[in-house]
């Protein structure tokens, strides 16, 4: 089934005007309020920007893609295997286009590669909306190290957000990160808030969720009608560990199945773990573990 | 064990030479080489030049000023050296070419430029980042030539594994990606500074710095809060040597709580500008004058201090055939200009003898388990948790620099500068190091989640067959690595107690986990369970030898969890592991056997420098203890014939040992003249 960008951006903010209690739904098996999901995404769980075992993948369950802005830029490399395969591109995930310093980020008080990160992620947003991609997800950055305070971060990501989402009718989607600033689900809704834009809502990172000592669960009711998107990963916040963002496979950490059905609801979310030597059975232990399938 | 008393060691005694290793001529970007330094060592002086304002007040158009003062004070009213080590901003002054134009008149060095900051906006002009243009790279280039050391990689490695590592999402799930992450930082680095690198190490990563292909030379500015020195420069020295790159030492006046002055030596210390600064604070002036002897005999092409050598009292002194008031020098100041002197008068100093090398897997981004950039512990490449093998890396290296993790976490400076059991011999090479490298080395203990095959087993099967020895764990051994140890492998079982050489009963060891060995006949148990399953198997090849521990890396199954390890300042960090009783009654004596000389008496860290003369050595004892040391060096093979202390140039007498006493804090340099060759020089 092949559905237009306009059905997918329906699916997706189908419970942007829902009430509070509308928002944190009984999980659906069927995913039904998305036909995109579950998604996952390949880059993630294989490591690799190519040789994505695309048809294995639909074969275990999975119906959508979850992108990076590099994967967009190569489409020869896994297009026709996603339209093969019946997959639809729900979202592109820009984590990867936000490291300060590298690529820069929304905040970045260096003003040429903030700058430049903008019009890299203008770019992705021209190429989604070709694509029919409705969701672009990002996260703030870490204070920079000197001379910033987090006022001017916050100010100048709010500025970012908005700008982005004056771009065309694409949704970006503001999660936390951990390691960075804003980690707690009340101030990315807050800043969502402050951003007061139509095209600006919430992302739920279940893996950066746990990081940041939240439940997802409660997260996801503190975000309410902003969250309209949830990336599925572990992570292990056990006492005396690092706290590594590793999207680790489902059950390797801190999840909750309990508390990741609510987080997910009916909303549109993918699988966003890293399993680069055993990808596609863990792939499909992570639809096993939050039984998606009966 | 021990090896032959009798039969010399074939020991490297040339110094690095960049210019003689394989592509050095193909290079964009060549390391320095002796010959730039015009075959001495360079000693620094000025860390900055003096502005008309700060840059960052409108208008942002700034001069330096007082270029020719400020030279001549540092230069010729004080002989600190030809290396000037300034900081980023004169390079942005209208008049920045007057400063490159004296230093070329003055045929002074240009060091490592510093302040380069990510995320700092250059029009902060403090630390910022900052690109060099080509243009003005040229220009430098044009005018200094060799006299042009590089731009400053200072402190990055620390920086990124703090600030940016842990950004990376997801995190790495393989070596390889966290060295991929790790080199696009760097990658973003040198091309804001035109590939023209000095490598100012803050960690222990110089060997990837040296095979990015863009760094002139690796080195680090020590003390501060940073890694314990020995270790360190086993690190420094072994990319040094593998890839054919200089290195330098430097001392800073930080530590973890603020720094040194003694700009006005009777102040009390302040705490003002939110850190400890004052004659009582930072780095002791005991370390300070340590560090300066260990770092010249460990090889350093260049030395510094970091700072604080003049004082704000002034005095009247001849400056030109003319009378002048000058600051007068600090303790700082006279320690670094004792320092360079000794090195004028002591120049023949050799190489230090480092016979064994600690090799492990080139992507292991193996970092100290703790250190200044984070208060996370146990982790490589800054964002992957340690593994059971780089847990064994943390447990030897505290085997052989004790106290180690310390360094930098203790008001009482321990760890810097630890004593060292079996000598400070030890270079870290990495697996691509080629065969000619590795056969510079006695002896090398393979460590870490390195699995001994392919390529690597290739060249170390080569290299025990011209005479090496070789030290592995079974666990470590890939395919068709066991036929070089002479043994097979069966399945792994749990076992608790060891019979080690000449002890009739097993003694009690925590439980491990351990291959089922199954011997060749040439091959000879030297350690065994209770119930005779081999422990430790020695082989001789055909040339050298190799020693193959049953146990998995040498360790413990894990006894303690993360949650109660606990990382504070002035408490020491408890490992998960521990060292098997057997593999350190084995181990550590074997690798002290391959030392020239017996140090005996209290823990003291000591090591041997050597030339092409084999009837000469240089000894270097330099007592970390508030107590003074009294003990005997002996060399191994022959009698002494005279000896000298260089720290007084004065004679000792000969014999078959040297009876010495080494002050609280200090250090002693010992030339020995021996009454026949100690070694062979390997060719």
């Amino acid at each position: 089934m092949n559905l237009s960008r306009r059905e997918l951006l329906l699916a997706a903010s189908a419970i942007a005007g829902a009430s509070v209690e509308e928002t944190q739904p009984a999980y659906s098996l069927q995913a039904a309020s998305n036909p995109a999901s579950p998604a996952i995404n390949p880059q993630y769980l294989t490591g690799s920007v190519d040789h994505w075992p695309l048809a294995e993948l639909s074969d275990a369950g999975y119906k959508g893609l979850e992108l990076t802005p590099e994967s967009l830029d190569a489409p020869n490399i896994w297009k026709k295997a996603s339209e093969k395969a019946g997959l639809h591109l729900i979202s592109v995930n820009a984590m990867h286009s936000l490291r300060p310093y590298l690529t820069g980020s929304l905040s970045d008080a260096v003003a040429w590669r903030r700058r430049a990160t903008l019009d890299r992620l203008l770019e992705t947003l021209a190429r989604m909306r070709d694509m029919a991609i409705p969701l672009l997800i990002v996260a703030p950055s870490r204070l920079a190290e000197v001379y910033q305070t987090d006022h001017e971060a916050r100010t100048l990501l709010v500025e970012s957000l908005r700008e982005l989402a004056s771009a065309g009718d694409t949704t970006i989607l503001l999660q936390s990160a951990p390691f960075r600033m804003f980690t707690a689900s009340g101030d990315i809704a807050s800043i969502i808030d402050e951003a007061a834009h139509p095209n600006i809502a919430a992302a739920l990172d279940v893996g950066h969720t746990l990081l940041s000592g939240e439940n997802p669960a409660s997260a996801a009711h503190t975000l309410g009608t902003r969250l309209k998107y949830v990336q599925v990963n572990d992570a292990d916040n056990r006492p005396g560990e690092p706290g590594l963002d590793r999207h680790l496979p489902l059950g390797e950490g801190g999840a909750r199945q309990v508390d990741v059905r609510t987080a997910i609801g009916n909303r549109p979310w993918s699988v966003g773990i890293v399993s680069p030597h055993n990808p596609i059975e863990a792939a499909r232990a992570a639809l096993h573990w939050i039984e998606i399938r009966s | 064990m021990e090896k032959s008393k009798h039969k010399l060691p074939q020991v490297w005694v040339k110094p690095v030479q960049p210019e003689e290793y394989p592509g050095f001529s193909r290079r964009k970007v060549k390391p320095v080489t002796r010959g730039d330094l015009d075959h001495k060592l360079q000693t620094g002086a000025l860390r900055g030049f003096r502005l008309d304002h700060a840059p960052v007040a409108p208008p942002q158009h700034f001069k330096v000023v007082n270029i020719d003062q400020t030279l001549d004070l540092w230069t010729k009213t004080y002989d600190f050296g030809s290396v000037v080590w300034p900081m980023w901003q004169f390079l942005f002054a209208e008049n920045w070419k007057e400063v490159i134009d004296e230093l070329a008149v003055r045929k002074l060095y240009l060091f490592d430029i510093w302040g380069y900051c990510p995320s700092g906006p250059f029009d902060k002009f403090e630390w910022s980042e900052y690109r060099v243009s080509d243009e003005k790279h040229r220009y430098i280039l044009e005018k200094l030539g060799p006299l042009f050391l590089g731009y400053d990689n200072g402190e990055q490695d620390g920086r990124y594994i703090g600030g940016y590592a842990k950004l990376v999402c997801p995190a790495p799930a393989t070596r390889q990606q966290g060295h991929e992450a790790f080199c696009e930082y760097f990658k973003q680095l040198g091309n804001d500074l035109q590939n023209y690198l000095i490598a100012l190490n803050s960690l222990t990563f110089p060997h990837y710095f040296a095979a990015l292909g863009n760094h002139r030379m690796l080195g680090a500015e020590t003390a501060q809060a940073l890694p314990s020195v020995p270790m360190w420069y086993a690190f420094i020295r072994g990319a040094g040597r593998q890839y054919g790159i200089l290195w330098y030492g430097n001392a800073s006046v930080w530590n973890r709580w603020g720094y040194k002055s003694l700009a006005d030596p009777n102040a009390p210390d302040s705490h003002a500008s939110g850190s400890w600064m004052g004659p009582t604070s930072g780095t002791s002036m005991s370390l300070l004058r340590r560090l300066w002897y260990v770092l010249a005999m460990y090889g350093s092409v260049l030395m510094d201090y970091e700072s604080g050598e003049l004082g704000n009292a002034h005095e009247e002194k001849m400056v030109n055939g003319k009378k002048q008031q000058v600051p007068v020098l600090t303790d700082i100041g006279k320690e670094q200009l004792k320092g360079s002197h000794w090195c004028i008068n002591h120049s023949d100093r050799g190489e230090l003898h480092t016979p064994v090398a600690l090799l492990w897997d080139f992507y292991s981004g193996w970092a100290p388990p703790r250190h200044l950039y984070t208060n996370d512990t146990y982790l490589v490449w800054g964002n992957m948790p340690y593994a059971k093998g780089d847990h064994q890396i943390d447990l030897i290296l505290r085997e052989l620099y004790p106290n180690y993790p310390d360094a930098g976490f203790f008001h009482n400076e321990q760890g810097f500068l630890p004593a060292t059991p079996c000598g400070d011999i030890f270079d870290v090479l990495l697996s691509d190091a080629p065969d000619e490298i590795l056969n510079r080395y006695e002896c090398i203990v393979l460590l870490g989640e390195t699995i001994l095959e392919g390529e690597l087993l290739h060249k170390l099967h080569n290299y025990t067959a011209q005479g090496g020895n070789l030290v592995a764990c079974a666990n470590q051994l890939g395919a068709g690595a066991h036929e070089l140890f002479g043994v097979q492998a069966g399945k792994k079982q749990e076992s608790h107690d060891a019979v080690i050489p000449g002890a009739p009963w097993p003694i009690n060891e925590t439980p491990f986990q351990m291959h089922l060995l199954t011997c060749a006949p040439d091959a000879q148990v030297i350690a065994r369970t209770w119930h005779g399953a081999p422990l430790a198997v020695r082989r001789e090849t055909s040339g050298g030898s190799t020693l193959l521990f049953a146990a998995e890396f040498g360790l413990t199954d894990q006894l303690l969890s993360r949650e109660k390890i606990v990382n504070s300042v002035d408490e020491p960090l408890l490992s998960p592991y521990a060292l098997l009783e057997h593999v350190r009654a084995i181990l550590l004596p074997y690798l002290r056997s391959f030392n020239l000389v017996t140090v005996e008496g209290p823990p003291i860290q000591y090591m041997v420098n050597v030339t092409e003369r084999t009837d000469r050595l240089v000894v270097t004892l330099c007592n970390n203890s508030p107590q003074p040391w009294e003990g005997a060096v002996k060399p191994n093979r022959s009698q002494i014939r005279s000896s000298t202390n260089w720290m007084t140039d004065k004679s000792l007498p000969g014999g078959s040992s040297l009876h010495l006493q080494v002050p609280p804090l200090d250090v002693a340099v010992i030339e020995l003249l021996l009454d026949g060759a100690e070694f062979v020089a390997k060719k």
